[in-house]
């Protein structure tokens, strides 16, 4: 016991640890969160797209700031704003969104690498914008992603409703007169924001595993909005301080290894769930248990 | 909202007050409408009293779903303009809408009390939840289409009758008073559409308005207040007797439509462009 416990608090002894816990934790749930409408919603390629495309605004701002936070967050901003407008404005066209989505996101994140090729510390550079690098996070950088964090949690409770009328039932908005174009744009703004607060945690590349994995794992789980919410945040939270403990002491790097702790929850969620479950269906399918109930 | 006095907690067209009753319910003049470089509806203009029921008839492709979009807001007409109590659409919750074929996502995390509930959300405020008087407004609405004991069903898991009345429940939990319901009766078999018909009665006795466009003529001829005749233009609108002429339905239907002139003077029709995969012959 006494082991378990100093296995569980020996992290906790340095200052770096303690700064990236809260850190990948506030991602976590936020990602998790906002994650249930961009799966809801059948957003998982965009929210990817645009955590790709920010790396141009990104550089730009690392180029003009270096680490400090401030012009990585607004270049980033910037950037993922610019690209959710730009794949709008294709898609009116007449092009197929997922098409256009595929356009933006190869030329920015190109553009963005390009950008960064230009400094000479490249690789290490790219690979923290790419993978995260949550234990170099500041105290500056924790107040800024906890900020932003909690205005995110903040706007999506107060439109929760009317964020899930657009999601459902489109008609209904219409008829309820909803402001559609507002709340759409408000919640590509939220997307934006949550992939640039979480950049340092998990990277660009890693960027859809946080918003989509909890929250598929919670819709196999439940069948009510509100706990598909809660259920989300719960195992993005755990995910997070799961994924830095086994980073800590497997030696492995802690943005990855916070998205393979998502991914078994997703696992287990897939194989287990009561309703939908695989192993369930099987068993409730088993021929041998149905001549056993029915006799 | 009050909700004292009665003791109904639904008060459909309770806030009638609110408006001014010199003008009709619904008034539209000149619209028009045009999808590209076809003409859907062109130069409509009716006016509807309060608490009609009126039936909206005409072949495939009529424009009767673009009617209902344009008076519930959905769809801007190219021409003309829509009064509901004088105001414009776009400042009015009072209309309820149930569509044809409902684009909703069927695998929604939602039960049916949820899906009921948020024809209320017009009516909360941000950061406001559903309070005792909301849920009990909702389990009303699911009395009437006689579904409260499926509320915890999830919404996908409805059969299509089922799921037609819990797009109707939604709507009087809206409280509108002007209820347009697209094709409510077809695919329904005739208990489920008598279901209808109750509900249309309770409708009416809270003075609610209400069209429904409908392939089946019969019905429309027997239960309506009046008829709209509708094929592009709005070739119809008054009593079966007034509405069902030769000449009328042969514009409307132009030779699709069968008209048997028995010796009593009865006349059968057939609608052949019918829908839900029924064919509708009243011989
Ligand atoms: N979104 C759209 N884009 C282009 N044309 C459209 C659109 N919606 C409807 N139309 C056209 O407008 C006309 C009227 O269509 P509408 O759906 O209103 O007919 P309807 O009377 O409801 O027919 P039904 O009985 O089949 O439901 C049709 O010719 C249709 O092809
Ligand atoms: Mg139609």
């Amino acid at each position: 016991m006494p082991d378990l416990l100093a296995w569980l608090t020996d992290p906790l002894g340095y200052t770096f640890m303690l700064r990236g816990l809260a850190a990948a934790l506030i991602v976590g749930v936020v990602c998790a969160v906002l994650g249930t409408y961009i799966v809801l919603r059948g957003m998982a390629f965009f929210g990817d797209a645009i955590a790709h495309a920010i790396l141009p605004g990104v550089a730009i701002g690392y180029l003009v700031g270096g680490t400090n936070p401030l012009p990585l967050l607004a270049g980033g901003l910037v950037a993922g704003i610019l690209s959710a407008l730009g794949i709008g404005a294709i898609t009116r066209s007449g092009i197929k969104e997922d098409t256009a989505i595929g356009v933006i996101f190869a030329s920015m994140f190109a553009l963005g690498i390009a950008l960064i090729s230009t400094v000479r510390s490249y690789t290490v550079d790219l690979t923290h914008f790419l993978f995260g690098n949550v234990l170099g996070v500041s105290n500056s950088d924790l107040w800024l992603s906890g900020g932003f964090g909690a205005l995110v949690i903040i706007t999506i409770a107060a439109f929760y409703k009317e964020f899930m009328v657009i999601s459902f039932d489109p008609i209904l908005a219409k008829t309820l007169r909803l402001p559609i174009n507002f709340l759409n744009n408000l919640l590509l703004l939220l997307i934006a924001v949550t992939i640039v607060l979480s950049l340092q945690t998990v990277g660009v590349a890693l960027m859809a595993a946080m918003l989509v994995t909890p929250a598929a794992a919670a819709s196999l789980l439940t069948r009510r909005l509100p706990m598909m919410m809660v259920l989300s945040a719960i195992i993005g939270a755990i995910s997070a301080i799961a994924g830095l403990y086994l980073s800590f002491y497997v030696n492995i790097a802690s943005g990855p290894a916070i998205v393979l702790v998502c991914t078994s929850f997703f696992l287990l969620a897939f194989l287990f769930s009561p309703r939908q479950g695989l192993l369930m269906k099987r068993w409730k399918l088993n021929p041998y248990r149905l001549g056993q109930t029915q006799s | 909202m009050e909700l004292t006095q009665s003791s109904s907690v639904l008060h459909l067209g309770s806030q009638s007050d609110k408006h001014d009753h010199s003008y009709p319910v619904l008034k539209l003049k000149n619209i028009s409408v045009h999808f590209n470089n076809t003409v859907a509806l062109r130069d409509v203009s009716f006016e509807l009293q309060v608490g009609e029921r009126v039936a909206v008839i005409g072949p495939n492709g009529a424009g009767k779903s673009t009617l209902f979009n344009v008076i519930s807001g959905v769809l801007v007409p190219s021409q003309g303009q829509v009064d509901i109590y004088g105001h414009v659409p776009g400042e009015h919750i009072c209309i309820a809408y149930v569509s044809q074929r409902s684009q909703v996502d069927w695998q929604f995390p939602a039960n049916v009390a949820d899906v009921v509930m948020m024809g209320r959300i017009g009516r909360m405020g941000l950061f406001r939840w559903p309070k005792r008087a909301d849920w009990q407004v909702v389990e009303e609405a699911l009395d009437l289409v006689g579904m409260n004991h499926l509320r915890q069903r999830q919404i996908g898991e409805l059969s299509g009758g089922q799921q037609q009345r819990v797009f109707i429940a939604r709507a009087l939990a809206q409280e509108a008073e002007l209820m347009l319901m697209d094709e409510p009766l077809s695919g329904l078999d005739v208990k489920s559409q008598e279901d209808i018909f109750a509900i249309l009665d309770k409708l009416r006795q809270r003075r609610v308005t209400v069209l429904v466009a409908t392939h089946d003529l019969n019905l429309a001829a027997e239960r309506f207040d009046r008829l709209m005749l509708l094929n592009q233009t709005l070739l119809g609108f008054g009593q079966a007797d007034q509405v069902f002429t030769p000449k009328l339905l042969s514009q409307a239907y132009s030779g699709s439509m069968r008209l048997i002139e028995t010796p009593n003077g009865t006349m059968f029709l057939s609608d052949g462009h019918c829908c839900g995969g029924e064919e509708h012959t009243h011989a």
